[in-house]
């Protein structure tokens, strides 16, 4: 017998049978408090709401398709960006099998120094787009996404990305809740990885997204508190862009829309049917240049620029504090919160830190399995989803440790250096603008 | 030197110059009589006698001078108080064109055409040069061509210039390309932009401007306001390009179908039919000047064999009228205003197509010269004969009564028949294709 089996294994189930449940919750104080109520406890409320709810729910989507199809509004769907064109022929492919098909196509090349402009051209000479627009000078993703929005004639505005492709009712999908009540002002697709068989890197973000994107958003969005509407997806109503002036400068730019709209006084949900399917990045190191990126927004857009939700003024809104408060709790606070934990364990639990980071890990692994429990009720892509279920270990690792590194590093940044503006996502006279004005 | 005016009353002035004779020409109709004689420099006194000179293929190599000035290709202008001065040129040319002085010319108009332009250039030492004009359907003539020509078409020379080029005659060098309209092949076209959607031309065209603070990006017009350029979005002012905005590019709009788009569609509207033309649609030429190839000398020195048939070629020309001079003056007599009942008529005489087919060059030419043969002894000192490519026999009478005329188109039908029919060639094998007043 392998001295795991006969000394370890019975050694750690020991120690742990023997120290009791105050202390097992005295030690693992931030998973029951944070992570077992935020992740489980949540996910399965909201799925037996559901449940519950789902022949209403049915019905009154019904209604709004029908309403829609009534009045078959044009659609402007816009797709702002930078050296795009190798995927826009494909983009243009996975649009024309829509079944909602009153819409134009507006791309706008944020000053590519490829062939996009070629590509672009030859599609609106072929039909395929309807306009191309070209800005020969960098201006940024916002710069880009409002030109395409200056020279949209539809009642929404559908924003995507060039490298997503769309499940054949998900423009549909997406508008049909505008339908359902006059007051949403925006709505969210649910976007999910394409590339999951790449690489390990994009089957842990297929699993994360399922998680937060999918399952997280229709949790947020059931409690009213939904507060990001994903650039790769998501449609507005041309009114409401008029009203807020479309988008400001990013990186972040998508969830700083959402905000702006909440605050308007509109509602912001997701529409988990409206499936968009995008590549991940396939590598480490691109990713974590990404969620740097993502990361330094949060304290840049939440903490920062929209400050004034938190503090009692005269459109004040308790759904709009929620939503921040909860992007913000669950991001920057729990993440210091984890190094406190960390701190707390090296110094209190010392001896027994090897006990402890298996547990851990033990714990998150299970969890991980309940989760995806949730998922696979939710989901509609369940069966070749359970081809994920085998890399779940690796997710304690992932969300654990790197991601949580990740954060750390981006706020760290952003709060003390304001790194955001010096990201070359962005150009750096529209940075060096933003920074002065300190948006 | 001493000058002498040989001839002075109506025809063609000769002046004796050492051992020079010159002969100065007034009317296209000098021509005729110059033949006779021997000549060996031309002076005309207006360009469309020197077109005549140079359509003429007994004369077109002739140092030739205008007296006053003209456009139109010559050898140098005549003063006749500076004869000395074109005597020396007189001198070089006269041995230049002694090569070409017993070569006859093919019959094929185009290759004929050619033939006599390379010769002319070799013997001026000169290329075929295009000249930019508006007059010039395409934008461009070859004023030497043109003179060469009765009727002269830009697209129709351009690419025989083109074939012949191939053929090895000359090498060109380009030197310009012109856009002609596809349906009548004229140049002169009004190029505009137009909407990609509707095709109207009531484009309004716009700059882009970006305003970095806000990323809003509008035309120019969104910013603008009586205080200067403000943003609409953020109310800010726009002061400073580069540091508050920038213009990254423009855009039209159209204002009857409202389509937005950067790309506008370009459509040439050619003025002279009003086609209007998509680029595409455009028939592109290019323009060359030509320099003759030693391919192209040989060629100027080929067509020895064309010389004789029955009679020589030279005598058969010269005794007809060139077919183009004779269009030439037709034309001429049909704008004169005749007086005291008399007009002017064209008659053309056909043989028939199967008897022609049945009949090799030379058995052709004679036959043609044998029915002239009989037409010439009605004809009077003035009118005029002359055959054209395809051998039929074009007669030109000039102040006729009409009586005398169908007097006279009587008897040319039935003796010309006769003479076929006596002669075994069959009857009804010569028919009067054409018989007009030009008047009418």
């Amino acid at each position: 017998m392998s001295p795991v089996l006969e000394y370890i294994l019975p050694e750690y189930i020991n120690y742990w049978l023997s120290a009791g449940l105050p202390k097992f919750v005295r030690i693992f104080w931030y998973f029951v408090i944070f992570e077992l109520t935020r992740y489980i406890s949540l996910d399965f409320c909201i799925a037996a709401y559901f449940k519950l709810f789902e022949k209403k729910r049915s019905k009154e989507w019904m209604l709004a398709r029908n309403k829609l199809r009534a009045e078959n509004p044009l659609i402007s769907i816009i797709i702002p960006g930078k050296n795009e064109g190798a995927h826009l022929f494909k983009l243009t492919k996975s649009l024309a099998e829509q079944t909602y098909k009153h819409f134009e196509l507006i791309i706008v090349d944020d000053g590519s120094n490829d062939d996009t402009p070629t590509i672009g051209k030859n599609l609106e000479k072929l039909g395929l787009i309807h306009t191309f627009l070209r800005n020969e000078m960098r201006g940024g993703k916002a710069s880009a996404a409002n030109l395409a929005l200056r020279f949209s004639k539809g009642k929404i505005v559908v924003h995507l990305d060039a490298d997503c492709s769309f499940d054949c009712d998900a423009i549909e999908n997406i508008i049909i809740p505008f339908y359902m009540d006059d007051k949403i002002g925006a709505v969210g697709g649910n976007v999910k990885v394409r590339n999951y068989k790449d690489s390990l890197c994009a089957k842990l973000q297929a699993i994360e997204y399922l998680k937060t994107v999918s399952i997280g958003r229709i949790i947020t969005s059931t409690l009213g508190i939904y507060k990001i509407i994903s650039g790769a997806f998501g449609a507005f109503r041309m009114d409401v862009l008029d009203k807020v002036g479309g988008w400001d400068i990013g990186p972040g730019l998508d969830g700083d829309i959402t905000v702006k709209i909440r605050k308007s006084g509109y509602k912001t949900v997701f529409s988990h049917t409206a499936v968009c399917l995008t590549n991940a990045p396939s590598k480490f190191k691109v990713l974590t240049k990404q969620r740097l990126r993502w990361d330094k927004s949060i304290i840049r857009f939440r903490v920062r620029k929209h400050k004034d939700v938190y503090f009692p003024h005269q459109g004040f809104s308790w759904s709009n504090f929620f939503a921040l408060f909860e992007n913000v709790f669950y991001n920057v606070v729990l993440d210091i919160t984890w190094w406190i934990y960390i701190t707390d364990m090296i110094l209190n639990y010392s001896s027994a830190l090897d006990f402890i980071v298996y547990m851990n890990l033990t714990l998150y692994f299970c969890v991980g399995f309940v989760q995806m429990t949730s998922i696979y009720i939710f989901s509609e892509r369940r069966n070749e989803e359970l081809y994920l279920w085998r890399y779940l270990p690796f997710m304690s690792i992932y969300t654990g440790i790197y991601l949580r590194m990740v954060r750390s590093r981006a706020y760290v940044d952003e709060l003390f250096f304001k790194k955001s503006y010096d990201d070359p996502w962005n150009p750096l006279k529209s940075s060096r603008q933003a920074k002065a004005n300190s948006f | 030197m001493h000058l002498k005016k040989v001839i002075s009353k109506a025809g063609p002035e000769l002046i004796q110059h050492g051992k020079f004779n010159l002969a100065k020409l007034r009317h296209e109709k000098d021509i005729r009589v110059l033949k006779d004689k021997e000549v060996d420099a031309i002076i005309v006194e207006h360009t469309s006698v020197l077109q005549a000179v140079l359509l003429d293929s007994a004369l077109y190599l002739k140092p030739l001078f205008v007296q006053g000035k003209t456009e139109h290709n010559c050898d140098g202008f005549f003063d006749p108080n500076q004869i000395d001065r074109i005597i020396g040129k007189i001198e070089i040319l006269t041995k230049e064109i002694e090569v070409y002085q017993n070569l006859a010319l093919p019959k094929d108009p185009n290759k004929r055409l050619i033939t006599k332009v390379i010769r002319y250039l070799l013997t001026r030492k000169l290329n075929l040069e295009p000249k930019n004009t508006r007059l010039a359907k395409i934008g461009y003539s070859y004023p030497l061509i043109e003179d060469f020509s009765i009727e002269y078409d830009p697209i129709h020379i351009l690419k025989h210039l083109n074939n012949y080029t191939e053929e090895g005659l000359f090498i060109e060098n380009t030197i310009d390309k012109v856009n002609v309209c596809y349906e009548c092949q004229s140049s002169y076209l009004n190029f505009s932009e137009c909407c990609t959607k509707c095709n109207s031309l009531d484009l309004e065209t716009e700059e882009l401007v970006h305003h970095f603070r806000c990323a809003y990006v509008g035309p120019q017009s969104d910013f603008t306001k009586a205080e200067g350029m403000v943003c609409p979005k953020c109310d800010h002012q726009l002061k400073h390009i580069g540091i508050d905005y920038d213009k990254p590019s423009e855009i039209h709009n159209c204002k009857s179908c409202n389509h937005s788009s950067q790309e506008t569609k370009m459509k040439a509207k050619c003025v002279d039919c009003c086609k209007e033309n998509a680029l595409e649609q455009l028939t592109t030429y290019s323009i060359h000047n030509y320099q003759v190839s030693e391919k192209g000398k040989a060629f100027a020195l080929e067509h020895q064999e064309e010389k004789s048939f029955g009679t020589s070629s030279s005598d058969m020309e010269n005794s007809f009228t060139n077919f183009g001079v004779f269009n030439m003056i037709k034309k001429h007599e049909a704008r004169r205003i005749h007086s005291n009942g008399l007009s002017t008529y064209h008659i053309e005489t056909g043989l028939k197509k199967e008897l022609l087919s049945s009949l090799n060059t030379n058995l052709k030419q004679a036959l043609v010269e044998e029915l002239t043969v009989i037409i010439r002894p009605y004809l009077k000192e003035n009118d005029l004969i002359a055959i054209d490519a395809q051998y039929n026999i074009h007669m030109l009478f000039i102040d006729y009564t009409t009586d005398a005329y169908a007097i006279l188109l009587d008897t040319l039908q039935y003796n010309l028949n006769k003479m076929l029919r006596d002669n075994a060639w069959g009857e009804d094998s010569i028919a009067i294709e054409q018989a007009i007043n030009l008047e009418e």
